[in-house]
C-alpha cells in the first residue's frame, strides 16, 4: 500500500535573468533550482517540520504540495491521487495552506464571515442555509469569539488574524495543512496559543501537518518528525527526538548551536557556522554544505552525498552520518 | 468592536490599509472632501434647475442690446449677439458637467479594467494591453482629437470618445502597478490555494484593494476633462456653436477683454471654481485613504 | 572617571494619535554602566523602541518627551544634552532592518566613510580607507570590493554588517540596537551577536539591545529591563533575572516560548494580547492577563520597587516567587 501523501524527487526551478541573453552568450538559460529531489512520505495524522533558513526552498516546497508554483519534476501523490500543477477544486481543497505574514494574508475589504462564507459556498462544503451556523463553528474550532464574524481584519490582533487565517484553511476541510512560518510574525506571548491551537487541532481533526519554519524550538514543540532544508536539498529527515538527541548532519549540529540558548553568553566572535550559503546558481561541487562544512573531507567536494540511512525517518545527506561515533564533530 | 486594532500603534510594524468598502472610512476624511463635495453638488444643482434659475432662453438673440454691461435685467451682460451672459454660463453647465464627468469616468472605468487584467494575467495579455498604452500616449493628443472630429464631426461624442481613447492608459499604468503590488499579497494567494476561479480572484480579491487609487485620481481628471473640453472649444473643436460651453464663451469674450472683461472672466473663473471642488475632493481623499 | 555613561529618568513620551494622545512610553528609568551591555525586552507595543529612539532623539514627528535623559560625554557624570550633541560623536544606532536604513543610492563604502568626513574632516581617500578597515573589522569578506558595492547587492548579513561599520565609523561610546537580528537567519543572527560582544570587548563600548527574544539578549547582555504597556516592569542582572524572575511578565514571556533544550507538554503561553496604548488598564496593566492576579492589582499605583541591591520589580505579589527556583 503507499503513503497516504508521497512526494517523490520533487524538483522546483525558476527562471532568473534573461533566456535570451544566455542564448546569445551561448549558455544554458539561466535556472535556479529551489527544490532539488526532495522525497518522503508522510502517514494521516502525521506532523512534520521543515527547517531551514532563507534560501533553503523550504517555501517553495509547501507552494509546490499546494499547487501555487509549478512542478518541474517529480511526483506528488496524496491518497493514491496525483497532485498536479493543474489540479480540479476537489484536489485543491485537499491541501490548504496557512501563511506566514497576518498583515497581508487576510483580505483587508472583506468581513471575516464574508470570506469565510465564500469558500464554503464555492466548495458546497455545507448546504446553503447552514453557511452562516458553519462560520460560527469555525470561529469556534480556532477559539474566537463568534461576533469578530462582522469585523474587517484591520481590528484584528496579530494572532486573532493567524487564527482566522487558520480557519480559512479549516473551512475547506483539507487533509493536509501547511502552516509557513505560521507564527514567526506573532509577538512572542501570542506564538504559543497559536502552536498549542495547531496541535489539537491536528489531534482532533486528523489532519496531516506540515509546519515550515525556521526555528528548531517551534518545530520540536509541534513536529513528530524533522526534515532539514539546505540550498534546495534535504540534508536529514528524523523522527524529533532522534534528531534533537543526536542530530546526524553537520548543518543540523550547526543549526542547534546557532540558536540562542538562556543563560548562556556568547563568547567574543564565536559562531556557530562561518560564512554565508552560496548562491543557489553557483552550487559548489560535490556536498553543497562542504565550504562551510567542519568536518569536509576530500569525498565532500568530489561526490554529493545521498539522503540515506537505517530507515525512511532516519535519514541524513552526509558521507559520515552513519559512522562509528568518534567522526570529528 | 470588542479588540482594538492593536497593530495600528507607532511600533507596530504593520501599515493599516485603509478602505472604503470600510464602515467608518467616510468618517475619517479631512473636512477638504467634504467642502469640496458642497462645491461640486452646487454645480450640479445649477446644471440640473437651470432651466428654472436662468432668467432668459440662452439661445435667444436680441440685436438691439448687444454687449450691455451688467445691470438688473442682464446680471452679467450681453454678448456680441444681445444673448443674456448669465442664462449662457447657467446652460453651460448643462454641457460642460456631464462631458467632463463622462470624459474623465469612462476612460477611468476602461483603464481601472484594462489596467486590472495585464497586471493580474501578465505574460501576452501584459504585453498586448501594456504596449498599445505606449502607441496611445506617444500619438499627440490634439492630432487624434481632430481626426475623431473630422471623421465623426463636431459634438459631445467625439469629445468623450476622444478623451477615453486617450485618457485611459494613465489608469491602466495605475492600477497594473497596484495590482502588482497586490498580486503577490498572502490573501490572494490563499484564495487560489482553495482554488476560487481566476476572474473571481481578480474581482472579489484584487479589485476591491486597489481601486483607491482610481477614485484619488478621478477627481482630478473631471477637471482636467473639463479644461481640456473648454480649451477645444477654443480652438473651436469642441462644441459647436451657438450651444452655450464655457471655453467657447471665453473664447468669443477675448476679443472684447478691454471694454467688457468679465465677458471672458466670468466663465474661467466658473471653470476654477468647479476645478477647485474637484481637487480638494481627490487631495482629501488621498490623506484620508493614506491615515 | 565616573562610572555611569546613560541615565534616564521618569521617560514619557506622548505621541498624537488620530485625535486623543497616547503614551506609549510611561515614566521609564534606566541606567547604564560603562562598557555594560543592557538589555530592553518588549513585545511590539512595549515601547522599547520609542525608548530607543528617544535617547537618539529619532523620535517621530509630534512625539513629545518628558524625563530627564543624561549622557556623559566625556569622563565626567552624565550631562542633560540634546539630540545634536550625541549624533556621530556618542551614540550610533543601528535598525532591525538594514535594507531600510541605508540609503540605497549610496555605495556602501561611502555609506561608512559619509560619518567620518562629516564630523572629522577626513578627505575622501583616507575614508575610504577608514571604510575599508571598518569592514575588514567586522568581518565582511573582500572589503576593497564590496565597498564599491550597492546596498541591494549584499545579503541580509553582510547589510547588517554594514550598519555596524557605519556606527562605528563615528567611535561611538554608546551603541544602539534595535532588533538587529531579528530579520536575520539564525546562522547569521549568531555571528552577527558574536560579532557585536566582540566589538564591544575590544572597543569598551556600551551596549542597549533591544529584543522581543529574551534568549538573544541573555547572550549578550548582562541586565535586562523587562518592559510591558510602556513601563519597566522588571529589572536585574541578567542570570538572577533568568533564574528567578520577579515578575509575572517575565515568567510568562520566558514560558511562552518553546524551549529550544527541552521538549515542553504544553506551552503556557498568556492570554489576550497586549493592551492597546489608547486604553492602558488601571493598577499593574499586566493584570488582565496574569495568572497571579488577585484584586488589589487593578488598584495598586505602579511603582518599580527594589527587591535587593540590583533587582527591582513592579509586582505588588512577589510573594508568589517566593523561594522559587528556576
Amino acid at each position: 500500500m503507499s503513503a497516504f501523501l508521497e512526494v517523490r524527487d520533487l524538483t522546483v526551478t525558476f527562471r532568473v535573468g534573461s533566456a535570451l541573453k544566455a542564448r546569445l552568450q551561448g549558455e544554458p538559460p539561466p535556472d535556479l533550482t529551489a527544490v532539488d529531489g526532495i522525497s518522503f512520505t508522510a502517514e494521516r495524522g502525521d506532523s512534520i517540520g521543515i527547517v531551514g533558513e532563507s534560501g533553503c526552498g523550504k517555501s517553495t516546497l509547501a507552494k509546490a504540495i499546494t499547487g501555487l508554483v509549478p512542478v518541474a519534476s517529480g511526483s506528488l501523490h496524496l491518497d493514491g491521487e496525483p497532485l498536479l500543477a493543474k489540479r480540479a477544486r476537489a484536489t485543491m481543497r485537499r491541501v490548504q495552506m496557512v501563511f506566514q505574514d497576518p498583515s497581508s494574508s487576510l483580505n483587508p475589504s472583506l468581513t471575516i464571515e464574508k470570506m469565510l462564507s465564500e469558500l464554503l459556498r464555492v466548495h458546497r462544503i455545507v448546504p446553503v442555509d447552514k453557511v452562516a451556523d458553519r462560520c460560527g463553528e469555525l470561529m469556534e474550532l480556532v477559539e474566537l469569539p463568534r461576533n469578530l464574524l462582522k469585523v474587517r481584519p484591520g481590528r484584528l490582533s496579530g494572532g486573532q488574524r493567524q487564527r482566522v487565517g487558520i480557519a480559512r484553511a479549516l473551512a475547506l476541510e483539507p487533509d493536509v495543512l501547511i502552516a509557513d512560518e505560521a507564527v514567526a510574525a506573532l509577538d512572542v506571548s501570542v506564538q504559543a496559543p497559536v502552536l498549542n491551537l495547531l496541535n489539537s487541532l491536528r489531534e482532533n481533526l486528523g489532519l496531516t501537518l506540515m509546519f515550515i519554519s525556521h526555528d528548531l524550538a517551534v518545530v520540536r514543540y509541534v513536529s513528530d518528525r524533522v526534515i532539514v532544508m539546505y540550498l534546495g536539498k534535504a540534508v536529514e529527515d528524523r523522527s524529533t527526538s532522534e534528531l534533537f538527541d543526536d542530530p546526524r548532519h553537520p548543518y543540523t549540529r550547526a543549526l542547534m548551536a546557532a540558536a540562542p540558548k538562556f543563560g548562556v553568553k556568547k563568547a567574543p566572535g564565536e559562531s556557530a557556522l562561518k560564512g554565508e550559503p552560496p548562491s543557489a546558481l553557483k552550487l559548489p561541487s560535490g556536498c553543497r554544505f562542504s565550504p562551510r562544512c567542519p568536518i569536509a573531507a576530500e569525498v565532500c567536494q568530489q561526490r554529493e552525498p545521498d539522503l540515506t540511512g537505517p530507515s525512511p525517518i532516519q535519514r541524513a545527506a552526509c558521507h559520515f552520518a552513519w559512522e562509528a561515533r568518534g567522526v570529528p564533530s | 468592536m470588542t479588540t482594538p486594532a492593536f497593530e495600528a500603534v507607532p511600533e507596530a510594524p504593520q501599515i493599516a490599509e485603509a478602505s472604503l468598502a470600510e464602515p467608518g472610512a467616510w468618517k475619517r476624511m479631512p473636512k477638504k472632501v467634504w467642502v469640496g463635495c458642497g462645491i461640486v453638488l452646487l454645480y450640479l444643482l445649477v446644471a440640473l434647475l437651470a432651466p428654472v434659475i436662468a432668467p432668459y432662453d440662452p439661445l435667444a438673440i436680441e440685436p438691439a442690446n448687444r454687449l450691455a454691461s451688467p445691470d438688473m435685467a442682464h446680471l452679467l451682460g450681453t454678448d456680441e449677439l444681445g444673448r443674456d451672459i448669465f442664462s449662457r454660463l447657467l446652460y453651460a453647465a448643462r454641457v460642460d458637467i456631464p462631458i467632463g464627468f463622462l470624459g474623465a469616468l469612462l476612460p477611468a472605468i476602461l483603464g481601472t479594467m484594462l489596467g486590472a487584467i495585464a497586471g493580474y494575467f501578465g505574460r501576452w495579455v501584459d504585453t498586448a494591453i501594456m504596449r498599445t498604452a505606449d502607441v496611445v500616449q506617444a500619438f499627440p493628443a490634439y492630432i487624434l482629437v481632430i481626426v475623431l472630429v473630422f471623421a465623426l464631426g463636431q459634438g459631445a461624442g467625439s469629445i468623450i470618445l476622444a478623451f477615453t481613447v486617450l485618457a485611459w492608459v494613465i489608469y491602466a499604468r495605475i492600477i497594473r502597478g497596484e495590482v502588482l503590488r497586490v498580486r503577490d499579497r498572502d490573501y490572494v494567494q490563499a484564495a487560489r490555494v482553495a482554488g476560487l476561479r481566476k476572474m473571481r480572484i481578480l474581482r472579489v480579491h484584487v479589485f476591491p484593494n486597489v481601486i483607491n487609487q482610481t477614485l484619488v485620481y478621478l477627481p482630478n481628471d473631471i477637471v482636467f476633462a473639463t479644461l481640456a473640453l473648454a480649451a477645444f472649444s477654443f480652438l473651436g473643436l469642441g462644441i459647436p456653436p451657438p450651444t452655450p460651453e464655457w471655453g467657447a464663451m471665453i473664447a468669443e469674450g477675448q476679443p472684447f477683454l478691454r471694454t467688457n472683461w468679465w465677458f471672458a472672466t466670468v466663465p474661467g473663473l466658473v471653470i476654477v471654481g468647479l476645478g477647485l471642488g474637484l481637487s480638494l475632493i481627490g487631495e482629501g481623499l488621498e490623506e484620508g485613504l493614506r491615515a | 572617571m565616573n562610572e555611569h555613561l546613560l541615565e534616564v529618568a521618569d521617560l514619557k513620551i506622548t505621541l498624537p494619535a488620530g485625535g486623543a494622545t497616547i503614551t506609549p512610553v510611561d515614566g521609564v528609568s534606566l541606567s547604564l554602566g560603562r562598557g555594560e551591555a543592557l538589555g530592553i525586552a518588549g513585545e511590539s507595543g512595549s515601547g522599547k523602541t520609542l525608548t530607543l529612539k528617544s535617547i537618539i532623539g529619532l523620535l517621530p514627528p509630534g512625539a513629545f518627551v518628558e524625563g530627564d535623559l543624561r549622557f556623559a560625554l566625556g569622563d565626567q557624570a552624565p550631562i542633560p544634552y540634546a539630540a545634536t550633541d550625541v549624533h556621530g560623536r556618542g551614540i550610533s544606532i543601528i535598525f532591525q532592518e538594514p535594507m531600510t536604513a541605508l540609503n540605497p543610492t549610496m555605495r556602501v563604502g561611502d555609506l561608512i566613510a559619509e560619518g567620518p568626513r562629516i564630523h572629522e574632516g577626513l578627505g575622501k581617500g583616507a575614508a575610504r580607507e577608514r571604510a575599508v578597515e571598518l569592514m575588514r573589522r567586522v568581518g565582511i569578506p573582500a572589503p576593497e570590493r564590496r565597498a564599491r558595492m550597492w546596498p541591494h547587492q549584499l545579503s541580509g548579513g553582510l547589510r547588517q554588517r554594514v550598519m555596524i561599520a557605519t556606527a562605528l565609523s563615528t567611535r561611538p561610546k554608546l551603541l544602539l540596537c534595535d532588533e538587529p537580528t531579528t530579520a536575520l537567519d539564525v546562522s547569521i543572527q549568531d555571528q552577527i551577536l558574536g560579532l557585536l560582544q566582540e566589538i564591544r570587548t575590544t572597543l569598551g563600548m556600551s551596549i542597549i539591545f533591544v529584543s522581543h527574544d529574551l534568549a538573544v539578549l541573555g547572550e549578550l547582555c548582562e541586565r535586562l529591563a523587562i518592559m510591558y504597556a510602556g513601563q519597566v516592569v522588571e529589572t536585574g542582572p541578567t542570570e538572577a533575572v533568568f533564574s528567578s524572575p520577579n515578575h509575572p511578565y517575565t515568567e510568562a514571556l520566558m514560558t511562552s516560548v518553546p524551549s529550544f533544550d527541552a521538549t515542553s507538554d504544553k506551552l503556557a503561553g498568556i492570554e489576550g494580547h497586549p493592551p492597546d496604548p489608547r486604553s492602558f488598564p488601571p493598577g499593574c496593566r499586566f493584570a488582565p492577563r496574569c495568572r497571579y492576579a488577585q484584586d488589589d492589582c487593578a488598584e495598586a499605583q505602579f511603582r518599580l520597587v527594589p527587591t535587593s541591591a540590583e533587582r527591582s520589580t513592579g509586582c505588588i505579589h512577589t510573594e508568589v516567587f517566593a523561594g522559587r527556583e528556576r
